[in-house]
């Protein structure tokens, strides 16, 4: 059930429904049974797997905070961490590690085969394995308390709005408005209704007109394709991709508060940011700051010598990368970030500026956004490629062919024409660094602005809709 | 202000539509088409199929021919763009035969896959130009929409215009504001094509077509006494199931192959953009299908 399908408002218009006349515990249940029929909606033998998790890391914590020695809650600290990671490694990595063993076996001379298992990759495991792990995680460090009752864990879990594509939500900001009751809060419809049509734009409008580019130029014969449509169709792709994660997570926001819960704010303002540093506290800040907490840190983070603080970098990036999909592009895409922050560490002021010296440093430096952009632009050429030799092949044609064409010339046009209102509008809540300002501004420019998103609702779609790029995972 | 907006749209839509687009102008004009059609006393002869008909269909030439035979029915031509059997199984049903209009002979002219059952279009000029939701809904919802999504297109489009042609409006906008974008738009169509059957030919094999919906648009055409001609349509000599033609033959319709190979008179510079037919070309293919039916046409004007 994809946002953008009319079966799931249907099904949201039900859910709500029912939230709306049932108190506090029957919400949690029927929640929880909505968020199960939602992800059973994908392959019902999902299910089993989300259960395995939910189950073992419930009890994994509850022993944690009943365990006497240390020992034993080690142990059942790693037991709920190798569960997750074993599924994920499953179902996400197992065909690629396989056959790159293979592959390596082969080109040492040995005779090897392995067994092709055709293993369908579960929808959001990768995000809900993650948010589980940081509960057991956050039990053992003794930063967060277990919670005794299995449905409202399990809601936690498995919480529809952001179960397949994130927001990866922290127990701690999570699990609370869940097992306490909710409040009808004055702006949550407004809010949330703000939320889930801007992301309903962002995703049916700019996401998916970019697809149809974006699919062609990186899917052609790469000798039918210029230098600039390749660098078009990469800024196509840096607009499809924000667009279409960004909006899912607008959605799932705009959804979970018209029922009373906040999630995390997980874009912003990516694309207008100076630095490496700056952008990874913009773009997907649920993941960014989780590998922080969960890996960068604990393996020293930056207390240390230079070099060790480089490791540690790339080898988060690198997570980060892998998280992404099993494969050399998601990869590489991690290194290349975990080396551009580990240069601009180098060079970086030791000072930090205060977050109002930000903004304005942010706007005296426009060139430091464009190069920044572009960077990032460079990263996503590799995460957007089949491989890394059609990647260095679209790369080598930019750098040497400088022949417009009309698919450039289109491209160019329709990343302005689609994704442009929306970087102005973002520059202008830059200025107060705030993804809500236009839910403050005079009546008259919130008008104008929803007025212009309802007709590009209308009358822009795609004939085609593409499914949500992280779905995949 | 943002439903306001909408509702403007929408009204907006409804009232210019018609002046827009030829297409939907053509639409809007069936119900006339089949009511001067019917009111005459000649054999009545329908031309239906999408614009490779509505360009190659050349009636005055397709007339004079047989009038080289003593022959002279009424012609009239009913062809939406962009429209295959899927869409005109149901014109025909709600502009002629469910309003007792129905034509002594129509000749449906397809192209490659047009016949298939798999082969559907845009569930919202169907749901909004072609079919009746009350009357239709049960028919479609066991035929041809079987998904919920489709369902719910097709349900919203019998009743908005805005959403029905906000793919024609999006055109139109965007040949204003992008120039020449449908050059670049049809050369990234065929990239994402080619770039798409590659993956599918390695993921899947296509299983073998089906002709339910061709069965039962001869058997509505059999119960409104309508004789059927079904015309492989030129540019090419593209492959032709051979299913085709046992199945119209074997119901007792007439089957016509104007593929190339059989229109050795027609080169390739009678087409206008390489599939639609130019003046010189229609009038060749129209006077060519005209003597190939005259036999049909002569028993068919005697039994009136």
């Amino acid at each position: 059930m994809l946002f953008n399908s009319y079966i799931f408002w249907c099904f949201f218009a039900a859910v709500i429904v029912l939230y709306r006349v049932m108190d506090h515990k029957r919400q949690n249940i029927m929640l929880l049974a909505a968020s199960y029929v939602f992800y059973g909606s994908w392959d019902w033998r999902f299910l089993s797997l989300i259960l395995i998790s939910t189950l073992v890391d419930y009890f994994a914590a509850l022993g944690i905070e009943r365990s006497k020695t240390e020992s034993r809650r080690k142990l059942l600290c790693l037991i709920s961490v190798c569960t997750n990671l074993g599924l994920l490694g499953a179902f996400k990595y197992y065909g690629f590690f396989a056959s790159q063993a293979v592959a390596l076996l082969n080109a040492a001379g040995l005779n090897v085969t392995a067994s092709s298992l055709q293993i369908v990759l579960p929808v959001g495991i990768s995000f809900y394995t993650f948010q589980t792990m940081s509960y057991t995680i956050d039990v053992y460090r003794g930063s967060a308390k277990p919670v005794s009752n299995l449905p409202d864990f399990a809601l936690y879990v498995c919480f529809f709005p952001q179960l397949v594509a994130g927001p990866i939500e922290r127990s701690s900001r999570l699990l609370p408005q869940i097992v306490n009751p909710r409040t009808k809060r004055p702006g949550d419809f407004a809010e949330g209704l703000h939320l889930i049509v801007m992301g309903l734009f962002k995703k049916i409008v700019i996401a998916d007109n970019m697809a149809f580019i974006v699919n062609a130029v990186f899917g052609a014969d790469i000798s039918t394709v210029s230098g600039v449509d390749c660098l078009a169709a990469t800024y196509a792709f840096a607009f499809q991709i924000y667009a279409d994660f960004s909006g899912y997570s607008s959605i799932a926001r705009g959804l979970a508060r018209w029922m009373g819960i906040d999630l995390m704010t997980n874009f912003r303002m990516p694309y207008l940011s100076g630095t490496p540093r700056e952008f990874w506290s913009r773009w997907h800040i649920s993941l960014s700051t989780w590998l922080r907490d969960y890996l960068y840190i604990p393996l020293g983070g930056n207390r240390g010598r230079a070099l060790r603080t480089s490791r540690n970098l790339i080898l988060t990036m690198l997570i980060g990368g892998l998280w992404h999909g099993a494969g050399w592009t998601f990869i590489a895409w991690g290194l290349f970030h975990g080396v551009i922050l580990c240069v601009h560490r180098m060079f970086e002021k030791r000072d930090r500026p205060s977050r109002r010296g930000a903004v304005l440093t942010r706007l005296k430096t426009p060139a430091s956004i464009l190069v920044m952009f572009h960077l990032v632009c460079l990263g996503w050429l590799l995460f957007r490629a089949e491989t890394i030799g059609r990647a260095g092949d679209m790369l080598w044609r930019m750098l040497t062919d400088f022949q417009p064409s009309d698919i450039s010339a289109f491209c160019l046009a329709s990343v302005a024409f689609y994704a442009g209102p929306l970087m102005a509008l973002e520059l202008w809540m830059i200025r107060t660094d705030d993804p809500l300002r236009l839910m403050k501004a005079h009546w008259s420019a919130r008008a104008a602005v929803y007025s212009y998103v309802a007709v590009m609702l209308l009358i822009f779609p795609p004939r085609v809709h593409s499914e949500f790029i992280y779905f995949q995972f | 202000m943002a439903l306001a907006t909408l509702i403007a749209c929408e009204t907006g839509v409804r009232l210019i539509g018609p002046s827009i687009s030829k297409d939907i102008r053509h639409i809007r004009q069936f119900p006339k088409i089949a009511q001067t059609l019917d009111q005459d006393r000649r054999l009545r002869i329908l031309f239906l199929g999408n614009s490779l008909t509505k360009a190659g269909a050349d009636v005055d030439a397709f007339k004079s021919e047989l009038q080289k035979n003593q022959l002279d029915p009424a012609c009239a031509v009913t062809a939406p763009d962009n429209t295959v059997l899927f869409d005109w199984y149901y014109v025909f049903k709600n502009v002629f035969e469910s309003t007792d209009k129905a034509p002594d002979m129509v000749i449906v002219g397809f192209y490659k896959a047009q016949m298939e059952d798999s082969t559907k279009t845009f569930t919202r000029s169907f749901g909004h130009d072609f079919c009746n939701l009350r009357e239709n809904a049960t028919e479609v919802f066991e035929h041809e929409f079987t998904e919920f999504e489709d369902r719910a297109s097709f349900i919203i489009s019998s009743f908005s215009s805005a959403y029905t042609y906000q793919n024609r409006i999006k055109k139109r906008v965007m040949d204003v504001i992008l120039p020449d974008c449908r050059v670049a738009m049809s050369r990234l169509n065929r990239m994402e094509k080619a770039a798409g059957e590659s993956r599918q030919a390695k993921n899947r094999v296509k299983p073998p077509p089906t002709y339910n919906r061709l069965k039962r648009f001869i058997a509505m055409a059999k119960r409104a006494r309508t004789h059927v001609v079904f015309v492989a349509m030129p540019p090419g000599n593209w492959s032709l199931d051979t299913e085709i033609p046992k199945i119209v033959e074997h119901s007792g319709m007439t089957f016509v192959d104007c593929r190339i190979d059989s229109l050795p008179t027609l080169p390739s510079d009678y087409f206008s953009d390489g599939y639609h037919l130019n003046e010189a070309g229609a009038a060749i293919y129209s006077r060519f299908l005209a003597e190939k039916l005259v036999p049909e046409i002569r028993r068919l004007t005697s039994r009136r």
